[in-house]
């Protein structure tokens, strides 16, 4: 089974990313989450094939999250969703191996993402 | 996404649901992101933003609400402005003067026995507003596909009450607090629309998600 994870607290931006999703890969399973700590949890051990993550939610960051992901899961391709594309964040994101996807959500950025993570 | 208990019920006459004030988050939390990245570049230093929340309010609750986390009756400095389009309502930007000294010292030198801002500092500070406000509105205007135009925003300053007013009219409130990395300097965003306007608001919400 082919999964990809997905994490934003915001139910709008977690069913849009989730219906691309859906479009472009119709065979996969989306697992969705409204928090980090939701996605550590729900994910398991079983390697999604990529991880799409919010940057500004409670609790824990989508940059904290995408650590520990790629901590539990090494090489897991992770796309970090803000309209927020700060330099600072920017180096951290660069520093961890982790995309921007910037916000808002369209087809084509999640396309793109998909193929530069080799999916 | 805010307090959960702040969202109107279904049967509240202001009919926002769930979904609708989750998208109203997402919206702020788009156009916020944009602008607070804008500001980042031009101080070179990172700027933290908190989740949105958002809420039906009164102007007299915000004050208390927001002058509490601001050290009571010690004045703020504020800029703000009116915005007319698809919906209608004020947008403020609040800083403790502290905060506000320490803002604006990225910019411009700044007199360390200063203990209020004085004119060049609140320029500097209206001009950061401006930035932030209106990078704001801009962002969501694209996203709802609808002209907002931003009055240019002016500078005042004085207690929470005189800032953010005291009137128990309800107004939609969205808030979204940010910091500057180095933690000297903390303030809010705030954006209260006029309930008027909220099907108007309603409508371009829909609109936007439409386009999405």
């Amino acid at each position: 089974m082919t999964s990809i994870l997905v994490v934003d607290d915001s139910r709008l931006a977690r069913n849009m990313v989730s219906s691309v999703i859906a479009s472009l890969r119709p065979d996969w399973t989306i697992v969705t989450a409204a928090s980090g700590e939701e996605g550590l949890e729900i994910v398991g051990e079983v390697p999604p094939v990529a991880a799409i993550v919010d940057y500004n939610m409670p609790g824990m960051d989508g940059l904290a999250l995408a650590e520990r992901l790629k901590e539990r899961f090494v090489g897991l391709p992770i796309g970090l969703l803000t309209a927020n594309v700060q330099d600072t964040l920017r180096r951290k994101a660069e520093a961890l191996g982790v995309r921007f996807i910037a916000k808002p959500i369209t087809s084509d950025k999640i396309r793109d993402f998909l193929a530069a993570a080799g999916q | 996404m805010g307090q959960p208990g702040s969202v109107p019920s279904a049967d509240d006459p202001l009919r926002l649901d769930a979904d609708e004030a989750d998208a109203i988050a997402e919206l702020f939390n788009i156009g916020m992101g944009e602008a607070a990245a804008g500001l980042s570049s031009m101080l070179g230093e990172e700027v933290h933003l908190s989740v949105p929340s958002f809420a039906v309010s009164t102007r007299a609750r915000i004050t208390s609400e927001v002058g509490d986390e601001l050290d009571g009756e010690q004045p703020v400095c504020a800029v703000r402005g009116a915005f007319t389009g698809p919906f209608t309502g004020e947008a403020m930007l609040i800083f403790p003067e502290r905060g506000t000294l320490a803002l604006v010292g990225r910019l411009v030198p700044v007199d360390p026995a200063a203990e209020a801002p004085g004119e060049m500092e609140q320029d500097a500070l209206t001009e950061i507003g401006n930035i932030i406000l209106n990078g704001c509105l801009a962002s969501l205007s694209n996203l709802i596909g609808g002209e907002l135009s931003g009055a240019v925003p002016g500078y005042g300053a004085g207690a929470p009450a005189a800032v953010i007013g005291s009137g128990t009219d309800p107004v939609l409130f969205v808030r979204i607090d940010m910091a500057l990395a180095a933690g000297d300097a903390s303030g809010h965003a705030l954006f209260l629309l006029d309930i008027a306007s909220l099907d108007a608001f309603r409508e371009a919400i829909r609109r936007a998600l439409a386009g999405l």
